[in-house]
């Protein structure tokens, strides 16, 4: 029964939830073959890696976006004309409580956005960058002790764990999530709206210790597959190209 | 007794799943519209550091432009620069809860429009919520009014109907998460002048 009722409830929840529709690779092409690429960007925590991760991301995804017959421009004089459109905005601040306009930076941003479109001549805008998302894991016998998150799989215990028989029977039956990198590409219109994404997961930035408590990769651990990259844009172009799309 | 369980919870599953703001948008769409001449239109008073709440689904409809909304009309008080709208959810689980973006048309003595004012707070980047001592979840956001502002109109952004935003829930046991809330042309409305 409770099965049943289980089922109810998952069926209603599904009801109610629509996913966004996103362009594909041929989609996104078709309507928007010339591309500007904004910058790459590192979350928050992740600074120190930035130009290691821009030299073995940036080149390959743009290199693999011309070869799928994309024309890719640098568009990264958006954030200069934003920057002087914020510097030249009027009540960007509430001149008695200070208070931000978030709604009138955004239109200053669209502004900027729709401004460097018609400078360039371009389509549409491309972000790069990397962030950090859940890994999501359920330990079991079938699915082991690996945490995945876009395409990318890996344990989440770290090497000091993993052979400990302790954790492993504390974590079993568990389910629950540890941080994980990945590599987005995401595609805008001067609207801002959110054509089309791709992501691809690297590498956990965090794993469980044998004592069952989250533990961040040394800075100098992280990051040093390369071979992770490789993957994590393969898995980010396949996201790209999957996508149902608009009809 | 399991049988009339289950009903239950068939009915409260399909009567949050029901759309509430598709049923809110086909409610209002039928309305009649009303009050295009501001200067018929019969203000309010209302006293400073008052709360006052509001039904929206009670008031008239007027047309604002490009979409129709409810809205209230409210003679701002003397020496009163702050306006604050509490925009309250509706719904009796935070999961299919529906609230308001709420909007203000400023109008000087004459009511003539002086400006059309939003939020600052942009509902795309997530909204700050609040669960009051009483369990009801509200936005709350404050405009600052024009020095000759005389009259006002506070109505919703119906255009936004559907629309999810995301909030950071706390509850009443403690901890948070990031849960999901739509737009709808409906809900009640505290309005509190400073």
């Amino acid at each position: 029964m409770r099965l049943l009722l289980s089922f109810i409830f998952v069926l209603f929840l599904a009801g109610c939830k629509s996913s966004p529709t996103y362009l594909n690779t041929v989609q996104l092409k078709q309507q928007y073959q010339t591309i500007g690429y904004a910058g790459f960007y590192v979350e928050q925590g992740l600074e120190a890696h930035k130009t290691h991760l821009k030299s073995h991301l940036q080149a390959p995804i743009k290199a693999a976006l011309v070869k799928k017959g994309f024309e890719v421009m640098d568009a990264s004089k958006v954030y200069k004309t934003y920057q002087q459109l914020l510097d030249s905005a009027d009540n960007l601040y509430d001149p008695l409580t200070g208070q931000e306009n978030e709604n009138l930076k955004n239109d200053i941003w669209k502004q900027a956005l729709a401004q460097t479109k018609a400078e360039l001549g371009i389509d549409a805008f491309m972000f790069m960058g990397v962030d950090v998302v859940r890994a999501h894991f359920t330990h079991n016998i079938f699915l082991g002790k690996v945490a995945r998150w876009h395409g990318q799989e890996e344990s989440y215990l770290s090497d000091s764990a993993s052979t400990g028989d302790a954790i492993l029977s504390f974590m079993q039956g568990k389910q629950g999530y540890v941080p994980g990198s990945r590599v987005y590409i995401r595609f805008r219109d001067e609207q801002n709206n959110l054509l089309s994404i791709g992501a691809g997961g690297i590498e956990l930035v965090a794993q469980f210790n044998g004592d069952g408590e989250i533990e961040v990769k040394p800075a100098d651990k992280i990051f040093k597959d390369t071979a992770k990259f490789d993957s994590a844009i393969q898995f980010a172009l396949l996201e790209l190209e999957k996508h149902k799309g608009k009809k | 007794m399991y049988r009339i369980f289950l009903i239950l919870i068939f009915v409260l599953l399909t009567s949050g799943c029901a759309n509430a703001p598709k049923t809110d948008s086909n409610h209002l769409a039928t309305q009649a519209i009303c009050c295009e001449n501001v200067t018929k239109i019969n203000f309010v008073q209302q006293n400073r550091k008052q709360q006052v709440k509001y039904d929206l689904k009670q008031q008239s409809v007027r047309s604002f432009g490009a979409f129709n909304s409810p809205f209230v009309a409210i003679e701002k008080p003397e020496n009163s620069r702050f306006v604050q709208v509490f925009s309250y959810a509706n719904g009796l689980f935070v999961n299919n809860a529906t609230f308001v973006y709420p909007l203000v048309q400023v109008y000087d003595n004459d009511k003539k429009l002086i400006s059309s004012v939003k939020p600052y707070e942009a509902w795309k980047n997530g909204l700050p919520t609040t669960l009051d001592m009483q369990g009801n979840l509200f936005y709350k956001t404050q405009f600052t009014l024009p020095t000759n502002a005389a009259y006002l109109l506070f109505y919703v952004d119906s255009r936004l109907v559907g629309e999810s935003v995301t909030i950071n829930w706390r509850s009443n046991v403690g901890g948070s998460d990031y849960r999901t809330l739509q737009f709808t042309n409906y809900a009640k409305v505290g309005i509190n002048f400073l």
